[in-house]
């Protein structure tokens, strides 16, 4: 039978990508983004939030702070990649999410896995002239284009049990060339985000974990796509805990010798910094604590903090083995607040 | 609160809107299929279903079934049954219909196959796949039953309210608010409007289930589960509207499963729960599958006081190796 043999939880955000000296140029999209949630899922603007918080996070911008967070992200990216490397798994499923990537308003699952032979990384296109720090960033999510290899056979393993356990997973086993659609207005997003058709390789999420954990040794993946950020239906923390715990079913029931990594990538809170909630997550991994997660309310899971779905399903995966953090950053590189908080988690047997 | 006034289950097979001079060019779809669910629950060539008779019904009832009177009969009281189910909508008139319908390599496609999908959009667009895209002269012939191309009303906020009811219970359903140009919904849809609903602009709320194609098609269980979600779902909706639901499809083919299809409509009749849910997932591949659409549709009406009445069931053979369908026509009042 088939072994689950580590798991990791994973920040993918672009700051991870840039040298902390290009945190500030960076955290300017923060004035004019949309998603700058409360706890209570209400949207604040950016001026909103400054003159909210005050100078509660005055000096957490000071260079010398985002050196030493800069460095303990890269620490925590660190000791994922060379725990992965150490472990060597055969496998790798990945939990993560889509934005405006490949699933549209015209056919938005819920949960789906991909059951293609390959999948397509795309190098991000960027301008020959553009600042050093937004090549970096492109290269961070996939650094050269390249087919990466799948395994099929899993994915349908695990469609077909998931299936069977009355989980509602979408299929598909083929990216489409040029796509691209709209997302909303519905929820938070009372806007409309429009995409236009662009050539199509697997998203952000798979990329990160490709580039920055896998770096030159590739892994066949598995690539379970959940709706983490967009209203009306994403699953439920406890769904996706539930998701979790039936892929561990699944992979342990499979007849093949083959040795299984849980990844889930994204989170922790974003756009606005959510210690608290970040910090309880965290402690609910390393205290096997699932009604913490599973109690986690929707309106707090919202914009890119609900990917931290992503991590409660891997957490579900491996719910057995112990988790430990390698590092936890919370940067907030504004006086909004704005900004992200990072984590970095394994968990092994 | 909103009431479900009316079920309906029915067949939409080209067949049963083609009269039997075109029954043998049906057949001839069946011949070249190499996946035909025999009544050993797997699936064979036509070849061997033919050679085999322990994989489908016996010669002598088949040879019988297939006599031209007997063709005569079968199109008249399919066609007859048929305008029966218009008449009893017509009565009931409702202020929306909820179709629960599966999507044949029609609107979803390998790139991203919803297992469970509800559309919650302004209106729908009917493509009429049979009249635009004939892969034979059969099709073609049968499309007048399937609609025009037309944007149909949904009921766009019993929709939603449908699909965050049924996140809320756990059920992992994909959203489609708007389709891209030149998608549009597919023959399970076209066929209640246009031959049930008298082509009315009446609002639907399409519920697209996963029936045909592994491996993410939702068992038996689940899918009488998620009927009586909707079922709750609408129950709890704040409304005064009066609601049809409609399954589309089924039942047994093509290789007529006379027994299989008995057994389905003594249990949807009786409204035996367990009966229902324990309906082998083994029979449900191929067309059959679309048992599933009214096995939901049993779901959603289990808690109501809606009686079951058959309308008729017409098995009706095409090929000597038993194949054709078994077409079924009832409805929950």
């Amino acid at each position: 039978m088939a072994k689950i043999v580590m798991g990791i939880g994973t920040s993918h955000s672009p700051m991870l990508a840039i040298p902390a000296e290009s945190w500030p140029a960076y955290s300017m999209n923060d004035v004019r983004n949309r998603e700058l949630l409360t706890t209570k899922g209400e949207t604040l603007t950016f001026d909103e939030w400054v003159k909210q918080n005050g100078d509660k996070f005055d000096g957490q911008q000071s260079p010398e702070h985002f050196r030493t967070q800069w460095e303990n992200c890269q620490h925590g990216i660190r000791v994922l990649r060379d725990t992965l490397h150490q472990v060597n798994p055969d496998v790798m499923v990945i939990f993560g999410d889509d934005q405006d990537e490949v699933f549209f308003d015209n056919n938005y699952p819920a949960v789906a896995i991909y059951g293609g032979d390959e999948v397509l990384q795309l190098a991000r296109p960027v301008a020959p002239d553009a600042d050093e720090w937004r090549k970096q960033l492109a290269a961070g999510y996939g650094s050269k284009t390249m087919n990466l290899k799948c395994d099929p056979k899993l994915a349908q393993h695990l469609a077909e049990a998931l299936s069977d356990e009355g989980i509602d997973v979408g299929w598909w086993t083929k990216y489409r060339s040029d796509y691209g659609g709209t997302i909303g207005p519905s929820g938070y997003v009372n806007w409309t985000r429009t995409t236009k058709d662009r050539p199509q390789g697997f998203g952000h999420a798979y990329g990160f974990v490709s580039e920055r954990l896998m770096e030159d040794k590739k892994i066949p993946i598995v690539q379970i796509n959940l709706n983490t950020c967009y209203p009306p239906n994403q699953p439920s923390p406890r769904r996706c805990f539930e998701i979790g715990q039936a892929v561990k079913r699944a992979i342990e029931a499979w007849d093949s010798n083959v040795r299984v990594a849980v990844a889930g990538s994204g989170g922790l809170s974003h756009f606005i910094v959510d210690e608290e909630q970040d910090r309880m997550m965290l402690q609910a991994f390393v205290e096997h604590d699932a009604e913490a997660l599973c109690n986690i309310p929707y309106e707090r899971m919202n914009s890119a903090t609900s990917e931290g779905r992503n991590w409660i399903a891997t957490a579900g995966a491996v719910w057995d083995m112990n988790a430990e953090v390698a590092a936890y950053e919370p940067v907030r590189r504004t006086l909004a607040g704005s900004g992200g908080g990072w984590g970095f988690v394994r968990w092994l047997p | 609160m909103a009431k479900i006034v009316l079920g309906i289950g029915s067949s939409h097979s080209p067949m049963v809107v083609t009269e039997p001079e075109w029954y043998p060019a049906h057949g001839k779809r069946d011949k070249a299929s190499r996946e035909l669910l025999a009544l050993d629950a797997h699936s064979h060539t036509w070849d061997e279903i033919l050679a085999n008779e322990s994989l489908r019904a016996p010669t002598s009832h088949i040879t019988a079934m297939m006599e031209k009177d007997r063709w005569e009969e079968h199109h008249a009281r399919t066609t007859k049954a048929i305008d029966e189910l218009a008449r009893v909508y017509a009565d009931a008139q409702p202020d929306v219909v909820l179709i629960v319908g599966d999507d044949q390599d029609e609107l979803f496609h390998e790139d991203n196959m919803p297992a469970i999908a509800m559309f919650y959009g302004e209106k729908m667009h009917n493509l009429n796949y049979y009249a635009s895209a004939p892969r034979d002269p059969s099709f073609k012939e049968a499309s007048w039953a399937y609609g025009a191309p037309r944007d149909v009303p949904v009921q766009s906020d019993l929709a939603e309210h449908i699909l965050r009811h049924l996140v809320k219970a756990e059920f992992d359903v994909a959203r489609v608010k708007h389709l891209r140009e030149g998608q549009g919904m597919g023959h399970a849809f076209g066929f209640v409007v246009k031959r049930l609903m008298g082509d009315s602009d009446t609002p639907v709320v399409p519920v697209l289930l996963n029936t045909y194609y592994p491996p993410n098609s939702p068992s038996v269980k689940r899918c009488f589960n998620l009927g009586e979600a909707i079922g709750e779902a609408i129950d709890k909706w704040d409304s005064g509207l009066r609601v049809c639901v409609a399954a589309s499809g089924g039942l047994s083919h093509f290789v007529v499963a006379e027994e299989w299809d008995r057994h389905v409509l003594t249990a949807l009749e009786k409204k035996n729960k367990k009966d229902i849910k324990d309906i082998p997932d083994e029979w449900m591949l191929s067309g059959n599958s679309e048992i599933k659409n009214w096995i939901t549709v049993g779901g959603i009406v289990q808690d109501t006081k809606l009686d079951f009445t058959l309308v008729d069931y017409i098995a009706n053979y095409r090929t000597e190796a038993g194949t054709g369908g078994g077409w079924g026509f009832a409805y929950w009042k």
